[in-house]
Formats: C-alpha cells, sequence, structure tokens
C-alpha cells in the first residue's frame, strides 16, 4: 500500500558513479537531498575495470574535482597505482590513470555521502516517477513509499531492466549479481527508450596465477593526483601484469563462436566498438596473432584479479577453457565469470544541455541511462545534473559547459546533439579544443564555475587564485626575462641543441623542443609548485596553438549564445530545406551553435534560421 | 549580423577591365579605409566619391576613387567602403594586399549577398532566389556543382583528406591507446601519408597559375626606368602581329596590355611605362608598381639603355625584381657602354640584345619568351581563388604539422593534421571527427 514517505527538495536515483556526484552537488547547495540506491552495499560500485582515469578520462576526473566534486579526492585516497599516461605525446593528451582498490574506494565515497549535511541515503527501488503537468513531482517506491520532490535525478545505469547473459545461460539482473530495477518503466513516461549492452571479464584467484610468464607493469615513481587538493606523501603502488593470448585461445573462441550470444543474436542490445570482447576481436582481426591481457587486483585486501582484455559473453566452460590457454593462466581458478549486460537507457537527444529533460521539467538523468560508458563520463553528468537540480529549485542560472569549456562540455553536447548509437566514450579525438582543455589547467577553467554555483570551498578557491597568480606572473616574467649565450649554451650542448648567440627572452628558450621548465631554473627560474612549473611551459610551449584555438572559440561564440525556442517546428521556416528542418525538429537544438553541428545542417541553413529568428524578435 | 565579425573584402568587377571596383564590408570597413585611402578631407561623408590615394607603409599604391557607406544603408547593411582603381591584376593586387594587411579578409563567393540577406536587408519573400545563391556558396550545395563543374577536383580533395584521415587514425590511435600493442611506429606510418597529402595540396594549388593562365595569359611585364624604350619594346613585339593581336577592350586608359598567342597560350605584355603618374613621384611610383607587377608577373623583361650603361636606377628596379627576368640591352644600334657578357654577369640572368626601332632582335627575344605548354592537359585546374586560398591555408597547416613532429609534441601534429582536413573540408563539405573515429575502430584493434 502506497504511503506517504516524506519531502525532499531532491531526490536522486541510484547511487552509481552520477548518483553520488549528483546528490553531493545538491546537497553541498544546501537542497534537502535523497539518494535511493538498490543496495546499500552497491554504493560507487565499479562494476568493471579496477581503475579511475585513463586518456580523456582523467580530464574528466579533474574537470569533475576542479567544479568541486567527489571523485577526484575518493581516487586519490584508493588508489593501487598511478600513472600519467602519453608525457611523450605531448601535455594535451597527457592523462592520470589510476588502479583502485575498488572497496575502499566505495567505503571512502559511501563515508562522504553519509557525512554530508542534507543528505538522507536509503535502500529502495524506485517504481514510479511522479509528474503533474509536465513537471516532476516526486517518486514511488517498489514498497510504496511516497517522497515529494521538486527535483529528480535519474542515475540508473545499467540496473534498468538489466539482463546479464552468459552464453546460453541469461537471466534478469544488475550488475555483479545486484537486483535490477525492473518496476520503472521510462517508456510509460513517453521517452524515448534504447537498449545497450556492455560486458566485463571474469575474476580470478590471486593464487592460482603463475605471475613468473608476465610482464610487471608500475605506476609513476612520483604520483601525481586527480585532485586539485590532494596532498601528501606517495604510498606503495602495486603492480599490474601483461600477458598475450596464443594462437590456441584464438582456436577456442573461433571452435565456440556459434555458442555467442553475440553472434547467435540473442543480444539485442548495441555494445561499444572501444571495449569489444575478446570473441569480437578474434573475429574482427583474424590476422592479429596476439591480444594483449593485462591482470590487475581489484584491491589489497583481496585475491580477486580482474583479466582487463578478456570480456566474454561465452559459455563459462569455453571462458575457463580459453583463459587457461592464456600464459600465466594456465590453471586459473574463476571467482567470478565473465558476463554480458543489456539494459535500457534513453535517447539522449531528448535531454537539454542542463541534462534536464525537455519535456519533463526538474527530471534530469546522468550516467549510463544518457547512453554513455564508463565511470568517469557518469561523474561528470552527475555533478551537472546534481548543480542543475539545484540550480532549477533556486531558480538561478543553470550550468552549461560549452565544448570549448571542458571534456565534459563535449560529452554532453555530443550526446545532446548527435545521439548515440553506442555507449558513448569520452576521446581525446572529439574535443577539438583540445589543447585549451588540459588536465594541467582544468582547475584554472572550471573552479570559477564551481564556485559560482557554491560548490567550491574558499580553501579550494584560495588555492587555484594562488596557482593562477604564480603562472600569470611566471609567464610575464619569463617574457622579459632576457639569458645571455654563457649563460645558457652550457645547458643547450648537455641537451645536444644548438648553442644560441645572441641574447632571448627565457621564454623562448621554453619553445625549443625537450627544454623543460626543470632545465632553466637554475638558469632564469624561481622555485615553483611543480604544477606551476608545468602549466607555464605548456602555456609558453603551445602559445601559437593556445591562440589558434581561442580565435576559434571566439569566432563561433555568438553563435553559441544565439538561443533557438523550444519545441519548436522548423518545417515552419520558409527557406529552409526539408531534411534539415527535420533534423532540427528531432534534434530541438537549444543554440545557433548546438543547430551548426547537427550533421545535414548546411551552414545555409543556419543563416535562415539565424535571419528567422533575429526578424520574429524585432 | 553579429557573428559575421571579420571585414571581408573582393573585387566586384571581373578583371581585365580599365578600372576595377574592389568593396570592403564589416564592422572594420571603416577603418581599413582610413588606413590605407589618403585624400583631401579627414573624414569621408557617407556616400559621397573622394579622388585619393591608397597608400600602405608609406608607399604608394594606386590613384583611385573611394566612397564609403554608413551601416546600415548600404549594400550588405554593414559599414562598407569602395574602392576604384586601376584595372587588371597588376593595378589590383596592390590594393587587394594592403587591405588583407590591414586585417580584412578575402570574401568567399556570395558572402555580400549573403551579409545583405543575413542583415535583413533584403526581403524575406525573396528568400526562395537568395537561398539558391547561397546554397551554391555553401559546402554542401557547393558538393554537387564542384563534381560537375570542376571534374575530379572533388575526387582530388578527398583522396587528400582519406591520406589526412589514416594518417589521424594512427595518431589518434597511439594517443587514445597509449598501453595497446599498436602495431605502428606512427611517426614511420603517418608521415608518408602526410606528404603525399602535402605534394597532393601543392600540386593543385600551383595548377592556379595555369588555370590563371589559360584565363588572364601568362603575363610577361616590361620593367625598367623612364626613358629607355619600354613602349617601344611593346610596340616592337607587337608590331607585326597584328593580325593575330587581340586588344583587350576598355584598356585605353592604360593601354598597356596586350596579347600575343604562343603555342596555345596567350601571351600578354604588360608596359608598366603607360601607367599614369604622380607629378613628382615618377622613380617611386616605378618601383613600387615594379614590385606589384613582377608579382603576379609570369616573366619579367627588364629593360636598360645599352648606351648609358647600367645606372644606379637600373640596379635599384632590378632588386625589386624575382623570377624568371630577361635582361634586355635596347638602343643596341647605339654605340654600347656595356656588353651583353657583361650584362649577364652584372644581373646574372640571360640577356638580349635589341632595337626597338628598328625591331633588331626581335625573333630572338620572342623566342625566349616561352610560356609552359598547358594545352591539353586532363588534370583538374583550379581557377577559382577561393580554392586556392583553403589549398594554400591547407598546405601552411600540413607544414607546421610536419614541423610540429620535430619540434612540437603529437599533440600539437594532430591538431595541425585536423585543421588542414577542415580547410579542405570547406571545399568538400566533409567534416572529421566521426570519420577518424571510424578508422581508428576499423584499423586497429584496441580497448579492453
Amino acid at each position: 500500500m502506497a504511503y506517504n514517505s516524506g519531502k525532499y527538495d531532491v531526490v536522486v536515483v541510484g547511487a552509481g558513479h552520477a548518483g553520488c556526484e549528483a546528490a553531493l552537488a545538491s546537497a553541498r547547495m544546501g537542497q534537502k537531498t535523497l539518494l535511493l540506491t538498490i543496495n546499500l552495499d552497491g554504493i560507487a560500485l565499479m562494476a568493471c575495470n579496477p581503475s579511475i582515469g585513463g586518456t580523456s578520462k582523467g580530464h574528466l576526473v579533474r574537470e569533475v574535482d576542479a567544479l568541486g566534486g567527489q571523485m577526484g579526492f575518493c581516487a586519490d585516497a584508493a588508489y593501487m597505482q598511478i600513472k600519467m599516461l602519453n608525457t611523450s605525446k605531448g601535455a594535451a593528451v597527457q592523462s592520470l590513470r589510476s588502479q583502485q582498490d575498488k572497496k575502499l574506494y566505495q567505503q571512502n565515497m559511501k563515508w562522504t555521502l553519509e557525512n554530508t549535511e542534507n543528505l538522507h541515503i536509503s535502500t529502495a527501488e524506485v517504481a514510479r516517477i511522479a509528474t503533474k503537468n509536465g513537471c516532476v513531482t516526486g517518486i514511488e517506491t517498489s514498497l510504496g513509499a511516497m517522497y515529494g520532490a521538486k527535483a529528480v535525478v535519474l542515475c540508473t545505469g545499467v540496473f534498468l531492466h538489466g539482463r546479464v547473459i552468459i552464453g546460453e545461460h541469461s537471466v534478469s539482473s544488475g550488475p555483479s549479481g545486484l537486483f535490477p530495477a525492473d518496476k520503472l518503466s521510462l517508456a510509460e513516461l513517453g521517452l524515448k527508450v534504447q537498449r545497450f549492452k556492455t560486458g566485463t571479464p571474469a575474476r580470478v584467484d590471486r593464487r592460482t596465477i603463475d605471475f613468473t610468464k608476465m610482464i610487471p607493469q608500475y605506476g609513476d615513481a612520483e604520483p601525481q593526483y586527480f585532485s586539485f587538493m590532494t596532498k601528501g606523501a606517495p604510498r606503495e603502488q602495486y603492480p599490474c601484469w601483461l600477458t598475450y593470448t596464443k594462437e590456441k585461445t584464438h582456436e577456442i573462441i573461433r571452435k565456440n563462436i556459434h555458442r555467442s550470444p553475440l553472434f547467435s543474436g540473442s543480444i539485442e542490445g548495441r555494445g561499444p566498438r572501444y571495449c569489444p570482447s575478446i570473441e569480437d576481436k578474434v573475429v574482427k582481426f583474424p590476422d592479429k596473432e596476439r591480444h594483449q591481457v593485462f591482470i590487475e587486483p581489484e584491491g589489497i585486501w583481496t585475491n580477486e584479479m580482474y583479466v582487463q582484455g578478456m570480456s566474454s559473453s561465452l559459455p563459462e566452460d569455453v571462458q575457463k577453457e580459453m583463459y587457461r590457454s592464456v600464459p600465466g593462466l594456465e590453471n586459473v581458478v574463476f571467482m567470478r565469470t565473465a558476463y554480458a549486460i543489456e539494459y535500457d537507457c534513453i535517447d539522449p537527444l531528448q535531454l537539454k544541455c542542463t541534462l534536464e529533460l525537455k519535456d519533463i521539467q526538474g527530471l534530469f538523468c546522468a550516467g549510463q541511462l544518457n547512453g554513455t560508458s564508463g565511470y568517469e563520463e557518469a561523474a561528470a553528468q552527475g555533478i551537472v545534473a546534481g548543480i542543475n537540480a539545484a540550480q532549477y529549485i533556486k531558480g538561478e542560472q543553470s550550468l552549461v559547459l560549452r565544448r570549448s569549456d571542458a571534456y565534459a562540455g563535449v560529452l554532453i553536447d555530443d550526446l545532446v546533439t548527435k545521439g548515440t548509437a553506442e555507449p558513448y566514450r569520452m576521446m581525446t579525438s572529439r574535443a577539438e579544443y583540445r589543447l585549451l582543455l588540459r588536465q594541467d589547467n582544468a582547475d584554472l577553467r572550471l573552479t570559477e564555475m564551481g564556485r559560482r554555483v557554491g560548490l567550491v570551498s574558499d580553501a579550494r578557491y584560495d588555492a587555484y587564485m594562488k596557482k593562477r597568480e604564480a603562472v600569470e606572473h611566471e609567464k610575464k616574467r619569463l617574457a622579459l626575462c632576457t639569458v645571455s649565450a654563457e649563460q645558457v649554451n652550457a645547458m643547450l650542448e648537455q641537451k645536444g641543441l644548438p648553442p644560441i648567440k645572441e641574447p632571448v627572452k627565457a621564454a623562448s628558450l621554453l619553445m625549443r623542443q625537450g627544454i623543460r621548465y626543470g632545465d632553466i631554473k637554475p638558469i632564469c627560474g624561481i622555485e615553483l609548485q611543480k604544477e606551476v612549473a608545468f602549466c607555464v611551459e605548456t602555456e609558453i610551449r603551445y602559445a601559437g596553438y593556445i591562440q589558434k584555438q581561442q580565435r576559434q572559440v571566439e569566432k563561433y561564440a555568438s553563435l553559441e549564445k544565439k538561443r533557438l525556442p523550444d519545441h519548436f517546428d522548423y518545417q515552419r521556416v520558409k527557406g529552409l530545406r526539408l531534411e534539415a528542418a527535420a533534423k532540427l525538429s528531432a534534434v530541438g537544438p537549444e543554440t545557433l551553435g548546438q543547430a551548426m553541428r547537427i550533421s545535414g545542417v548546411s551552414p545555409a541553413d543556419i543563416s535562415v534560421l539565424s535571419v528567422y529568428f533575429s526578424g520574429r524578435r524585432n | 549580423m553579429e557573428h559575421e565579425k571579420e571585414t571581408i573584402y573582393a573585387p566586384a568587377t571581373p578583371g581585365g577591365g580599365a578600372i576595377s571596383v574592389i568593396r570592403i564590408s564589416g564592422r572594420d570597413a571603416h577603418r581599413v579605409m582610413n588606413e590605407v585611402f589618403f585624400c583631401h578631407v579627414k573624414k569621408m561623408a557617407h556616400a559621397k566619391l573622394y579622388h585619393g590615394q591608397i597608400r600602405y607603409r608609406d608607399k604608394l599604391i594606386d590613384d583611385v576613387m573611394a566612397v564609403i557607406f554608413d551601416a546600415p544603408r548600404s549594400y550588405t547593411g554593414e559599414d562598407m567602403a569602395e574602392i576604384h582603381c586601376h584595372g587588371g591584376r597588376v593595378g589590383m593586387s596592390g590594393v587587394l594586399a594592403a587591405l588583407s594587411q590591414c586585417g580584412a579578409r578575402i570574401a568567399e563567393p556570395g558572402e555580400f549577398t549573403k551579409r545583405a540577406y543575413l542583415s535583413g536587408k533584403m526581403d524575406l519573400s525573396a528568400a526562395g532566389a537568395v537561398m539558391e545563391l547561397i546554397e551554391a556558396t555553401s559546402s554542401a550545395g557547393a558538393n554537387a556543382a564542384l563534381r560537375q563543374l570542376s571534374g575530379g577536383l572533388y575526387e582530388k580533395i578527398t583522396a587528400i583528406q582519406s591520406a589526412l584521415t589514416d594518417a589521424l587514425a594512427i595518431i589518434s590511435a597511439g594517443i587514445e591507446y597509449p598501453e595497446d600493442d599498436i602495431e605502428a611506429d606512427i611517426r614511420r606510418d603517418a608521415m608518408p601519408l602526410i606528404t603525399f597529402a602535402k605534394a597532393e595540396t601543392e600540386k593543385i594549388a600551383d595548377t592556379f597559375k595555369s588555370g590563371r593562365m589559360l584565363r588572364d595569359g601568362y603575363s610577361v611585364v616590361i620593367i625598367g626606368r623612364p626613358n629607355v624604350g619600354k613602349s617601344s619594346l611593346f610596340n616592337m613585339l607587337l608590331s607585326k602581329e597584328r593580325a593575330i593581336v587581340t586588344h583587350i577592350p576598355g584598356t585605353t586608359r592604360d593601354a598597356v596590355d596586350d596579347i600575343i598567342i604562343k603555342h596555345g597560350v596567350p601571351v600578354r605584355l604588360v608596359d608598366t611605362a603607360g601607367m599614369r603618374r604622380g607629378a613628382d613621384e615618377v622613380e617611386k611610383i616605378g618601383i613600387a608598381r615594379a614590385k606589384d607587377a613582377v608579382k603576379n608577373a609570369d616573366m619579367v623583361l627588364f629593360v636598360i639603355d645599352r648606351s648609358a650603361g647600367v645606372t644606379g636606377a637600373d640596379k635599384e628596379i632590378f632588386g625589386a625584381l624575382g623570377g624568371s627576368v630577361i635582361v634586355v640591352l635596347n638602343k643596341s644600334d647605339l654605340p654600347p657602354k656595356v656588353s651583353l657578357r657583361e650584362a649577364e654577369e652584372i644581373f646574372g640572368k640571360k640577356a638580349v640584345e635589341v632595337c626597338a626601332i628598328s625591331g633588331m632582335g626581335r625573333e630572338a627575344l620572342l623566342k625566349m619568351i616561352d610560356p609552359p605548354d598547358i594545352g591539353d592537359s586532363e588534370d583538374v585546374v583550379i581557377t577559382n581563388e577561393r580554392h586556392l586560398n583553403i589549398l594554400k591555408a591547407a598546405d601552411e597547416s600540413l607544414d607546421m604539422a610536419i614541423g610540429a613532429f620535430d619540434t612540437a609534441d603529437l599533440d600539437c601534429v594532430d591538431v595541425d593534421l585536423k585543421d588542414a582536413w577542415d580547410r579542405l573540408g570547406e571545399i568538400t563539405g566533409l567534416t572529421v571527427t566521426e570519420e577518424i573515429i571510424d578508422q581508428i575502430f576499423d584499423k586497429f584493434c584496441l580497448g579492453k
């Protein structure tokens, strides 16, 4: 029997990586917030790899942190290994990647949630979203509890009508054996729903692995952290291990491929290309002699090891046979079987860039529900949705991240402009203003925005101001400081670089290939924090590129600002081509800038719209 | 419109006439005019024609008439200006160069009309017609037209783009998946693709010259200090060819261009002597003109008065020349002060002895004027200046990408390549991001 269970400002449904950030943001912004989860032990669960960060994902974590989010903090507190990737490929694409103690991460996040003012956490499966006149009014749980809410943030992950598939076996389930959310129907709310699929490899017993046949992979000796606020000495790090599949592994897969649900057609969901199962890889690249397999610890206090590279939905007997064909895994004992999981998500074209649904006021969506994949992608959307739910209730200006502000902005803009036909993963290639969106300047880009909405503490804000000043000051100083040939030629010679004849500005030294701040420091540098020095050398080195990208941003700035009306019938605009009108009506862009990025909309169509709407305003 | 911030310029009249009109439109149109145009009033009034000079960095470029229009009382609805300068490529190019130095950029085809449309200067009822026009100039619409009109250009450019996509996929795969064992050496595998793209881009860009040659002729400019006999030489070269000479109409004011045909290519002779002279600045103008004329010339006939020897003024003019130059030793009927060999040594160029009055040496000189044979090449030839500019910009980005391999980092290479791709996309109307991502996953086995 349904009963009234109280009123909140914001109810967050789901306590995965999106839900945690959304709930924290909303509560920290002063909104009375309720976080509901199907299982309290599933809070901040890393259902797949024991890792946070990676290329472009590391950027997202730093952006979440700069806005005042939690993921970076918790990851810094629970790392088992930390590594800066791509250090040789340029400052813009460097990214931090960490191995995590999963349980410790969860514990940190849960403890943070439990001790956040204005935030309650409860176990419940949400069965219904209540709406009135196109506005959300609350939710009802499967046990009949009704909560009133001014805003609801849905972060259902892979729980919504989740189905786990292992070979011929299939069962209604959430991830890691947790209950699925089977009662809630988004179609009932009038939403367009799609079905996606993802998968995870087996976990095996550390004691049954022969590490002598594998190559150890270590972290950085001097770890850097995700959060701009994390300080402290480095802790002990643990290696991962690299091994390779054999031709025999591929034979086993080929021999049994007919038993794969992916190839027999019993999985209907669309899977991600960048996260292929081992059978996908073997089928698609038959000529590749071997595939990498990384063995990664799931935690300090467990023998479970994650077998990265071997996710699969083949039957369990085939899985065991093929895993045991890999050097070092000959006698491996399975602790958890690899599986594929299918789930409901929405077509993200139904969202605004605030992550609010266009058609249901006060209902926000974040994470895998929006068609993305990855913990970091989820967290980034979570914090944006949480902030905007709070701003919506307060009646204040929402937070919209543009493509030139953040990877998170690229992510959301891609989702709401292009939709996605497969689980969307953040990639460096997707960010056109990559040289502006570096991980080293995430705080310089976003702290002000976090401050505006009230998520950035005084301590964080002070640290940001100090860094900003230090970077600017040093850039100016180096631009003016002149060094002579006698001062620098010894260093240049040592580096195998051609000497200088005339005196040069210190800044121009940093533009030379292979010269870092540390090299000029004894000559003309000052004592700087490592991250400040890095930012200075990067901004000097890339100055030309940065200016070029900034000019591009400015060129489109006014288009990005020009608002388009909601629910507009573009067929009414004379002169617009039919294809463009149909696309525009389907996407419902919020700005002219967004309209410009819709495929099938030409510059001419944008001109027509521009005239049409400026005429109307007059 | 506020998003059309850049100030643009373009010739509004076809090349070849005696007078060319150049239009300027945009927020900075009046500032640009103030920087290059000098006349008797301090502030020009709306829609009044003024006589004055175009100067850039104190250098006199041309004697012109000019007018400005205040927004919104102009064709585009923006601040506008018009310059009526001397016609032909030589006359106009100096003015165009000065405008671009002042921060304006060359307009895309139809851009003035587009701006007029966007400013609401055109009625929406005219939308249909205007849209077609704009559509033709927009990248998507241009595609179809392009394929029909320029034959293989679209295919050529997409081939370059596809090489760049492959290079980008190699680089991006390395960046996105630093720990995967991609069996690719980024530099080794990407570089040939980039150099191919660059070579192709340059090859197509180079065809603009022959394209221009077919349209405008192979231009041969006659240069020299006053009274060395430039006009006589001009007449001598044309004299016996009157039957096949076409007089370009409308050049009476300059009376400098004329055409002879050499193996199918029109050769256009330009006599700088015929240009209008400011009373006291003859030398200055001569040198300035020489510089501009030479910039667009395919060949220069540098004339000296052999009986006077090589003077300081000769050397000064020669110093401004470059490219293909023939030294013409005129007045060879008079006692020479310089020999053929001495002249060739002094200038380091081939020389020829003529007497313009008698016609002596004419055949030898004509033989030396030798335009390239571009008769029946099947290759794509570009004639559109916008395409040339796009190709040049793409080429520049490719140059930077190659440089960045050595002097910067992979992320810069990637940005430059994308830049080049996007530039070429202005011709083909394609965009890059999804293509690269598709390529990455088609080419490499990646992901965990």
